[in-house]
């Protein structure tokens, strides 16, 4: 009768069983909010388009009863896991009153944050309705570096002192860096740390140009062959490739144009409250101020946005497409078509396979490594 | 002292740390304050299930609910009688019911 989906063979059925019908239904399960474009923070490789970044202050945002009510509505279509993010998200004066009516609606929310404005009022929000995932942007292990991104002096320490008040707390804590040319260096060194507190961490290579076409961001990209050698004395990269190249090239590959969940199970509103399938995903919009959630899910457009096209012609049978981070709407920004990819992420996808190809190898180069590192 | 020790008499509510969502026709329970071991957990729950979790109201003891779902459900009295105590033990274990004082 009860079914605790953490554990099981029972847990697995009811799994593969709800997935299908959610997928079936096209039940928007997975939600992402912008509750706000403004962020304390200055980084240079943002996505958030040049002219929101400038104008920042002056943009209108939706009131507390606003998100309020969009998130009543998000809840009775059957959303089940939210992400709050931004710009930052703590900037809102209303944040603890809008997470915790999400909370309460049964809502699993994840939040992203810089971490750099916890409060007390926040931590006491925290405590009384604890978070699923909260997730800090670590870009630097030292002041000089972090603040090289983020262009602000102090923000370095105010990230590290809201690291060790979540982490403090107990609350579900990940750590998380875009590699940078900026930070790179510190790759390993921001590695170690998330270890030693027993937090997990991952990072992000794939940097895209900002959502209004802005290119500025891809001077701080870190070159492939760079990318490969630091994924390649990364045991659990590794193995993740490993698995996903073997599994999604064991299916029939999809030659649909897009093959993730945007539009079909995910969702994205922005601050000013337009509905997209994904935020990277441009042209499919809808004002959620003057229109129902579920009326705008459900409408002609959102539902014909997964039958738009097919894959471009070079990605259709490729078999690097589940290693090379494939995304029509990356491609658009930087590309200007959904049909024309990226040759970054061509190359990191053939670096990303070699490495896969050559699984026994990479394994035993790392195996010497953590011994020599072992000895140390 | 476990709920099979117990009687048929005793009654038991749904915690407040608890919200009921209906998805995809599956009923699923989410944990969002109390122990925090609990955020990372979903459980969900079968018809028989979701019925007995509605008719926990602090109200009906446990006798009375298998009343009510042997007049709703095709079920046999004995079957249901090991499960009801099973179910309930596991949603006392997992903090998700609470029993009220008579």
């Amino acid at each position: 009768m009860l079914c605790d989906q953490d554990q099981g063979r029972v847990a697995r059925a009811f799994l593969k069983r709800f997935s299908s019908k959610v997928l079936k239904a096209r039940i928007p399960l997975i939600g992402g909010i912008e509750l706000t474009s403004r962020c304390n923070l200055n980084c240079v490789h943002c996505y958030v388009s040049s002219d929101d970044r400038k104008n920042r202050k002056k943009q209108p945002e939706l009131s507390t009863r606003q998100w309020m009510d969009l998130i009543d509505q998000f809840a009775e279509a059957g959303c089940l896991y939210l992400l709050f993010t931004g710009g930052e998200t703590l900037l809102r004066t209303d944040f603890s009153e809008i997470y915790t009516h999400a909370c309460q609606k049964g809502i699993l929310v994840t939040i992203f944050t810089n971490g750099t404005l916890l409060s007390e009022t926040i931590i006491d929000t925290f405590n009384a309705y604890p978070p699923h995932c909260l997730e800090i942007s670590l870009y630097g292990r030292t002041a000089g570096t972090y603040e090289k991104i983020t262009g602000v002096p102090g923000s370095f320490e105010k990230c590290m002192r809201g690291i060790y008040q979540i982490k403090e707390h107990g609350f579900n804590l990940k750590l998380k860096t875009m590699l940078l040319t900026l930070n790179s260096h510190e790759l390993e060194d921001m590695q170690l740390f998330a270890s030693d507190m027993g937090v997990p961490f991952r990072y992000d290579a794939l940097i895209s140009p900002r959502l209004d076409g802005n290119l500025a961001p891809l001077k701080y990209r870190v070159p492939v062959n760079v990318v490969a050698e630091k994924e390649s004395f990364d045991r659990q990269k590794i193995n993740q490739y490993g698995v996903l190249y073997e599994r999604i090239n064991a299916l029939t590959m999809s030659e649909d144009l897009y093959v993730c969940g945007a539009g079909q199970n995910l969702f994205h509103v922005d601050s000013a409250a337009i509905l997209k399938p994904c935020f990277m995903v441009p042209g499919i919009e809808c004002d959620l101020t003057k229109n129902n959630f579920s009326g705008a899910w459900y409408s002609k457009r959102f539902i014909d946005f997964r039958k738009q096209g097919e894959a471009p012609q070079s990605c259709k049978a490729c078999d690097k497409k589940p290693l090379c981070g494939y995304c029509p709407g990356f491609f658009k920004l930087e590309t200007g078509s959904e049909q024309i990819p990226s040759a970054f992420l061509c190359e990191i996808g053939e670096l990303r396979k070699q490495m896969v190809l050559n699984l026994k190898e990479t394994k035993s180069v790392l195996n010497q490594r953590e011994k020599i590192n072992d000895k140390r | 002292m476990t709920v099979k020790e117990n009687t048929a008499d005793k009654i038991w509510r749904v915690s407040e740390n608890v919200i009921t969502r209906k998805i995809a026709d599956e009923t699923i329970l989410v944990p969002i304050s109390g122990n925090l071991a609990n955020m990372q957990r979903l459980f969900s729950i079968n018809e028989v299930g979701a019925a007995i979790w509605a008719l926990m109201d602090g109200e009906k003891n446990v006798r009375s609910i298998k009343q009510a779902i042997i007049k709703e459900f095709d079920v046999q009295e004995d079957q249901l009688d090991d499960d009801i105590y099973a179910f309930i033990e596991n949603l006392r274990q997992s903090a998700l019911v609470l029993e009220v004082s008579a």
